[in-house]
């Protein structure tokens, strides 16, 4: 199974009406399509409230889904769609075709034009994430640390990892599962998992 | 399941097993809060921005007013099974058509409606004076049948006020 085969088991269980596998698709691509919209709606705050909206228009939408896609492309499409809609609805010039594709262009680790409207509040908290995590990785054995690089950073497949390490597939699985785990260890006491921030 | 979750992230689940994590996922709290940290670690290692949002609970919070998404199962079938059913209909109705337009049609309605007349005659109701006769002999007759004879004329009574 691949990324897009768990997407889609995802996708079939909310048009079987499961709501609760839509809030599973919102936490993985949460950051990405806030970063997309950012790319249009600079405010952060306003950029939030397009990006939920994005997400609500997709699960309005989703009965129509066939999968002829991947489920992010079908997403982003909606994202892109709703920030053009905001800035033509609050009366600011939505961007060019070609302008998107310049915007795309750029390096997505490039991040500096997005983050000048940022409160220092939450510049704080981003920082104090990246650090943790990051310091956590240093921390790792090596073995772990290499293995959720690979997958992470490099994009790699279980069964590539296990060639590149000389080691089986099942072992691949456990070791980034042992990555995460230490990590998120770390990174608990930062997150707010209150039950109001529960779903 | 932490590990098959872990997996899940990666899209490198066993098919066998994605059920039983989804399943898990639905009932179990800590579980949701380890897949948002998986897929959070992931992003700051890719250097992803906006790490300090989290707008789930708040489109969660929206869907609780929504209508319940349901798609019609049809849709969802596999691809090969869509054409061999458009195939199957076709063949059907093709067949039912054929069959309609080639059959010798006259001479089996004749039959169906002479089969009608035949039955009709056989159930024609009997007239009310037929009727008594028919339970008076039929009681007469019948060997152990001790009706009184209150109950006879009741009956009786009865058949003559329903040819009435």
């Amino acid at each position: 199974m691949g990324d897009r085969e768990a997407d889609r088991a995802l996708v079939e269980r909310v048009q079987a009406g499961d709501q609760q596998a839509f809030g599973l698709l919102v936490v993985k691509y949460q950051r990405k399509l806030l970063r997309l919209v950012s790319r249009l709606v600079r405010d952060p705050a306003e950029a939030e409230d397009v990006a939920q909206e994005a997400f609500i228009k997709a699960y309005r939408a989703l009965p129509s889904f066939r999968g002829e896609s991947a489920f992010y492309t079908w997403l982003y499409r909606i994202g892109v769609n709703t920030a053009k809609n905001w800035l033509i609805a609050h009366r600011r010039r939505a961007p060019t075709a070609t302008e998107m594709d310049n915007m795309e262009a750029e390096s997505y680790g490039e991040t500096d034009l997005l983050r000048d409207v940022d409160t220092p509040e939450r510049l704080l908290m981003s920082k104090q994430i990246a650090d943790t995590v990051n310091l956590a990785m240093a921390e790792l054995p090596e073995e772990l640390r290499t293995a959720v690089t690979l997958r992470e950073i490099e994009g790699l497949s279980y069964e590539e990892i296990a060639q590149v390490m000389d080691c089986p597939i099942g072992t691949v699985r456990s070791r980034i599962f042992r990555a995460r785990e230490s990590i998120a260890q770390k990174l608990r006491p930062l997150l707010d998992t209150g039950p109001d921030r529960r779903w | 399941m932490k590990t098959e979750l872990s997996a899940l992230v990666d899209g490198e689940t066993e098919s066998h097993e994605i059920r039983a994590v989804l399943s898990a996922l639905k009932s179990n709290v800590d579980l949701r809060d380890a897949w948002n940290q998986y897929h959070l670690i992931g992003d700051v290692l890719r250097g992803e921005a906006e790490l300090d949002s989290d707008i789930t609970s708040s489109v969660m919070q929206r869907l609780a007013e929504e209508p319940v998404v349901l798609a019609p199962s049809a849709l969802r079938q596999a691809n090969w099974q869509r054409p061999l059913a458009a195939l199957a209909a076709s063949v059907a109705g093709v067949a039912v058509v054929g069959w309609l337009a080639l059959s010798p049609s006259q001479p089996r309605e004749q039959a169906l409606i002479a089969k009608t007349e035949t039955a009709t005659q056989r159930v024609q109701p009997m007239a009310a004076s037929d009727m008594q006769e028919y339970l008076l002999a039929h009681q007469a007759n019948v060997p152990g049948l001790k009706l009184q004879g209150g109950s006879q004329n009741i009956r009786t009574v009865s058949v003559l006020e329903g040819g009435r």
